[in-house]
């Protein structure tokens, strides 16, 4: 007996009803934890990554297949998670091209809403040269 | 998709081929291990001749998939026909006792929990086919540029968020199987991940002896949590590593001789050098457990008087830490963002005793910690940490002992990340704790679980 509870001691090997109850009570709680799982899961928010790629998809045709494009911040809080999630958005669907938070680029993509509504001065010297249905609006600064 | 599946079944065959025809599968006491293992290197080796290509100026386009599946190929057939030749060792299955029906009630139970976890990345593809945020901020999106720019896909450095001095492994695999597929399928992405987080799986159980009723345990536990099924649809680089991590540690020789029969450890240290190498191929933090596990081998090494045995380990990661010194050296030579401002030691030290800091951490740590592991989970980190601790503590713990101080080193490393980044340390805890805890947590269950090694076995 005393044996037997050395060795326990040295293996940490629990009696076998020990280990019985122990295996139930994981898998039972490993059932609970993944049912929990599933219905978080279920309840998650669609994400709008794949609607605002689609959205920014239809500029490519306007842009050079590589380079610097550059991205108009928004113009209130360009830290919001939104805006940095759109800046981002853009770069995913527009890679390979490289597009900055940042003016002064030949092409400049302006999202929808990020320019002010009573004219950006940022936006000077640019001209529009394509708009999305979403609202997302490409603009190029043509050489003087 | 079809041709995604080949492109990702052709490395994962061909290295099994390769480990026939080595013997290296004898280093692994299960067939089950020796697939994950086979997946580990086949992915792993895969990424880097992608990466090869584009930084010889190549591009994945059909001439690139048509060599890739010739090499892979022929490599399998070639090492299949050399395995056969040779002559075959016996099997080495130990006799084992017949499952009674709790073991048989305990392995129904883990299939209905692998069922459910399995249908969580399935719905939360369905929501987020992109994948969580970093997958398209960093992970997608460098395979994008890979596959979409060629050898111009090292512009991706100039984007800040994207991580750039993280390795390429992910994104290099998602763009060779998109160059399988000939299109950016989002479900390549996830089923990537998908095959990542059923190694880790496989891995586990299949080190904890599939005849055993702890390691269908073990794998219940693993997979429950919404943390792992999350990040198993996250389609980012938190899971491979973390695979990695457990498929090293797990063939390291300080494992109990149990689960030696048969193997050679030269084998078995090649195979852990290989991972371990694939680890910090895989993500910054892989570096950090390359450095733990040669310490940990060279220590167990020079006890035992043969610290010769390290060669092995390094022999197999070496193909690998080349191709991370040239990625370094050539693609993105300066430090991660995080360790910005640090190029001091006045600095360093100031950012390490600054209490005040250190205080901001543990508070935004101790919620996170507690809540680990999603609805229901709570406390699971703790429960597991405290068996894992529980069974390194014993006379016979010596496994877990050996997983224990792995993860303690990855924890204090994380520790030191946060305490040095010039980063909103709040931010950073409360966006990096969850997943940067995962790495480990197979290491902790494996720990948990592991089997003790009894006086018989350690004269074994």
């Amino acid at each position: 007996m005393r044996q037997a509870r050395e060795l326990r001691r040295y293996t940490g090997v629990v009696p076998a009803s020990w280990s019985h109850t122990l295996s139930t009570l994981a898998i039972v709680w490993s059932l609970v934890a993944a049912l929990s799982a599933f219905r978080a899961a279920r309840t998650q928010p669609a994400d709008p990554m794949a609607r605002l790629e689609a959205e920014f998809r239809q500029l490519v045709l306007e842009l050079p297949p590589s380079g610097v494009v550059g991205y108009l911040g928004h113009y209130v809080d360009d830290g919001a998670d939104l805006a940095v999630r759109t800046h981002y958005a853009a770069q995913y669907a527009l890679a390979p091209r490289v597009i900055p938070n940042r003016t002064g680029t030949e092409f400049l993509i302006v999202a929808a809403g990020n320019a002010r509504p009573d004219g950006d001065p940022r936006l000077a010297g640019y001209v529009q040269v394509a708009r999305t249905a979403a609202g997302h609006r490409l603009f190029r600064r043509f050489p003087r | 998709m079809i041709r995604a599946i080949a492109g990702l079944a052709l490395p994962i065959l061909a290295m099994w081929s390769v480990f026939r025809a080595a013997r290296l599968q004898y280093a692994a006491h299960s067939r089950l291990l020796t697939l994950a293992l086979a997946s580990c290197v086949g992915i792993g080796a895969s990424s880097a001749l992608t990466f090869t290509t584009l930084m010889l100026g190549g591009s994945l386009d059909r001439g690139f998939v048509w060599r890739d599946a010739s090499l892979w190929v022929t490599v399998a057939v070639l090492s299949w026909v050399v395995g056969s030749r040779r002559h075959r060792l016996p099997p080495t299955v130990a006799p084992f006792p017949q499952p009674t029906p709790a073991d048989w009630g305990v392995r129904i139970g883990f299939l209905c929990v692998l069922v459910i976890a399995c249908a969580v990345p399935v719905v939360e593809y369905l929501t987020a086919p992109h994948g969580q945020w970093d997958a398209w901020a960093i992970w997608n999106q460098k395979a994008r540029f890979m596959f979409r720019a060629g050898p111009r896909w090292t512009d991706s450095v100039a984007i800040p968020w994207s991580q750039p001095s993280h390795p390429p492994l992910v994104a290099a695999s998602v763009a060779r199987l998109w160059a399988y597929a000939g299109a950016e399928l989002t479900a390549v992405p996830a089923m990537l991940s998908g095959a990542f987080a059923l190694s880790i799986l496989a891995v586990v159980m299949g080190a904890l002896d599939l005849r055993t009723r702890r390691a269908w345990v073990a794998g219940a536990v693993l997979v429950a949590p919404w943390t792992f099924t999350h990040l198993a649809a996250a389609q980012t680089g938190d899971l491979p590593v973390s695979l990695f991590f457990i498929a090293t540690l797990v063939m390291l020789p300080m494992r109990p001789a149990g689960w030696r029969k048969g193997f050679e450890t030269n084998a078995a240290l090649w195979l852990a050098g290989a991972t371990a190498a694939l680890a910090a191929w895989t993500k910054n933090e892989g570096v950090v457990f390359f450095a733990a596990v040669t310490a940990l081998v060279i220590w167990s090494s020079a006890r035992h008087g043969r610290l010769g045995d390290t060669r092995w380990l390094i022999i197999g990661a070496l193909p690998f830490l080349a191709a991370l010194a040239w990625f370094k050296v050539d693609v993105v030579p300066q430090a991660p963002e995080y360790f910005g401002g640090t190029n001091t030691l006045t600095a360093v030290f100031g950012r390490l005793l600054d209490t005040s800091r250190q205080a901001e951490i543990a508070s935004a740590i101790w919620p996170l910690a507690r809540h680990w592991g999603g609805p229901a989970a709570s406390g699971s980190l703790f429960v597991i940490a405290g068996l894992a601790i529980g069974m390194a503590t014993r006379p016979a713990g010596r496994v877990a002992r050996g997983f224990l101080a792995v993860a303690f080193t990855m924890a204090v490393g994380y520790l030191v990340v946060y305490l040095l980044t010039p980063l909103d340390v709040t931010w950073l805890v409360q966006t990096t704790f969850e997943r940067l805890t995962l790495q480990v947590w197979p290491i902790l269950v494996c720990a948990a679980c592991a089997p003790a090694e009894t006086d018989g076995a350690r004269q074994a």
